[in-house]
């Protein structure tokens, strides 16, 4: 279970007070699969990396009693300047896999061949978002965190990718951010709109995409 | 697909998970920084022993011996080797985040681990090093260190306090003072005079020596230089005082990159 209770983010930029969130409540079970829509800006990279716990809150509680993933979508958690075999030893190292293992897994499920040695900084978007994608299900987390991860590679590995994530929804949670109707729509049970700094959640999946388009 | 573990929450395991990231790290680092292919890890080396050649070269056509008869070369070598953990440590602590960042989006690594695990292979890295050079000027001139523990304790004091500094020189940039970044290295460069790098306290004259005594680095290689030559020379140093430099970067440090950790966020 991941739960936030009154969840704030503030930032301070050159003296001006900037409200991200206000007051985030939200409950992710093992099984659910949520997306998240909002607008550019509305604050869903910062909520995706609350979630993750890369960044703390400025007040509220998390409870986290799951493993999640890293926010996947973003160029971080990836280092360029590493061959994505070492990144997948580092990964495999931090998140207590076995190495060799890790490697061979993400060099055939992201399809990478020979150039798993070559430094990721040579990849083109396509082959990174393979790479970050096999990492993370190689470290088999419980719930996941994508940020429109499906449109960065050809229609073959997103059939791929989405195979992976459908199979694993009885066992992992998913949540989702994207523009993207279809996307949501395939992944997801039910949606959530982040807007003005809270989130809203709707069963009904039509009825999101209509509060979400008269934004 | 090998069972995964991630949902046990023993101090145990709490443990394994540190040291995990804090070994992920420094092989990262050690990739990176020295290079897996070309020959990177070669300079450690090399670096000291050119220093250690053209110093004990000057010295020999000056035909000048070095106060209470020293061996020139090992007493160059030895002191710039130790001073290149420090000024390792402390040099790179301003890029230690942006050189990290895309790691640092595992909610495991932090930036506390990225600077623990750069402190241990730099300082470890030294140790061989010394020892490398101990074991050659032992070999060549028949000159062995009489505590080769004191010489390892006197690296490990040295690491701690360049950790402490390079804490807070990392919060310190962190904090937008960019001026930080540009006068490092520069400080560095010139604190190889005033940091025993190339002296001992009794050579200065004495109303110079309470004031030399002040840095606690002197401390270090005063003591670091007892190991080295042994008795026969006066050596001035109180680990009393250095454990409490070494305390006091640390924590202040410590606390100073935990005010500095909002504004790392981009």
């Amino acid at each position: 279970m991941l739960r936030l209770t009154s969840v704030r983010k503030t930032f301070v930029e050159g003296g001006l007070v900037r409200e991200v969130l206000r007051g985030v409540n939200a409950t992710f079970m093992v099984g659910d699969t949520v997306g998240i829509l909002g607008r550019n800006g509305a604050g869903k990279s910062t909520l995706m990396r609350i979630l993750a716990g890369v960044e703390k809150p400025s007040s509220g509680q998390i409870e986290r009693n799951m493993s999640v993933s890293w926010p996947l979508g973003y160029s971080g958690g990836v280092h360029p300047a590493l061959t994505g075999a070492d990144n997948a030893r580092f990964i495999a190292r931090i998140y207590g896999r076995p190495a060799d293992w890790t490697v061979d897994f993400v060099r055939d499920f992201a399809e990478l061949a020979e150039e798993i040695h070559a430094p990721v900084r040579t990849y083109s978007s396509g082959m990174k978002s393979r790479l970050s994608f096999a990492l993370s299900l190689a470290v088999d987390f419980d719930c996941y965190l994508l940020d429109e991860i499906t449109s960065a590679g050809d229609a073959r590995f997103n059939a791929k990718c989405q195979q992976a994530l459908l199979s694993r929804r009885r066992r992992s949670a998913l949540i989702l951010v994207s523009h993207n109707a279809d996307t949501v729509r395939t992944f997801c049970r039910y949606a959530a709109v982040l807007n003005g700094g809270r989130l809203h959640f709707h069963e009904n999946m039509d009825e999101a995409f209509r509060v979400y388009e008269q934004l | 697909m090998p069972p995964t573990t991630l949902e046990d929450r023993s101090f145990l395991r709490a443990l394994r998970v540190q040291l995990g990231v804090l070994g992920a790290l420094m092989m990262r680092d050690l990739h990176t920084r020295y290079g897996r292919r070309n020959l990177g890890f070669l300079w450690l080396f090399v670096e000291p022993a050119i220093l250690g050649l053209l110093v004990g070269t000057m010295r020999i056509l000056r035909e000048s011996a070095l106060p209470g008869g020293i061996n020139v070369i090992a007493f160059a070598v030895i002191g710039y080797i130790i001073y290149y953990a420090f000024r390792g440590i402390v040099g790179r602590a301003p890029t230690a985040a942006e050189q990290n960042e895309p790691l640092l989006w595992h909610a495991r690594v932090t930036l506390e681990d990225v600077m623990i695990a750069r402190t241990v292979l730099e300082t470890a890295a030294v140790m061989l090093a010394t020892i490398v050079f101990l074991v050659a000027i032992g070999i060549y001139f028949e000159d062995w260190p009489t505590s080769w523990v004191q010489i390892g304790l006197g690296i490990v004091m040295m690491g701690l306090l360049a950790h402490g500094v390079a804490m807070i020189v990392l919060a310190l940039t962190q904090f937008g003072v960019g001026v930080v970044e540009r006068i490092t290295h520069p400080l560095l460069y010139i604190s190889i005079v005033f940091t025993g790098v190339f002296y001992m306290v009794w050579w200065m004259p004495y109303k110079f020596q309470a004031i030399t005594l002040l840095l606690p680095i002197i401390h270090v290689f005063e003591f670091i230089r007892e190991g080295q030559f042994g008795p026969g020379q006066p050596y001035h140093y109180d680990l009393r005082y250095v454990a409490i430099w070494i305390i006091a970067l640390n924590v202040y440090g410590g606390f100073a990159l935990r005010r500095a950790k909002p504004h790392l966020e981009v």
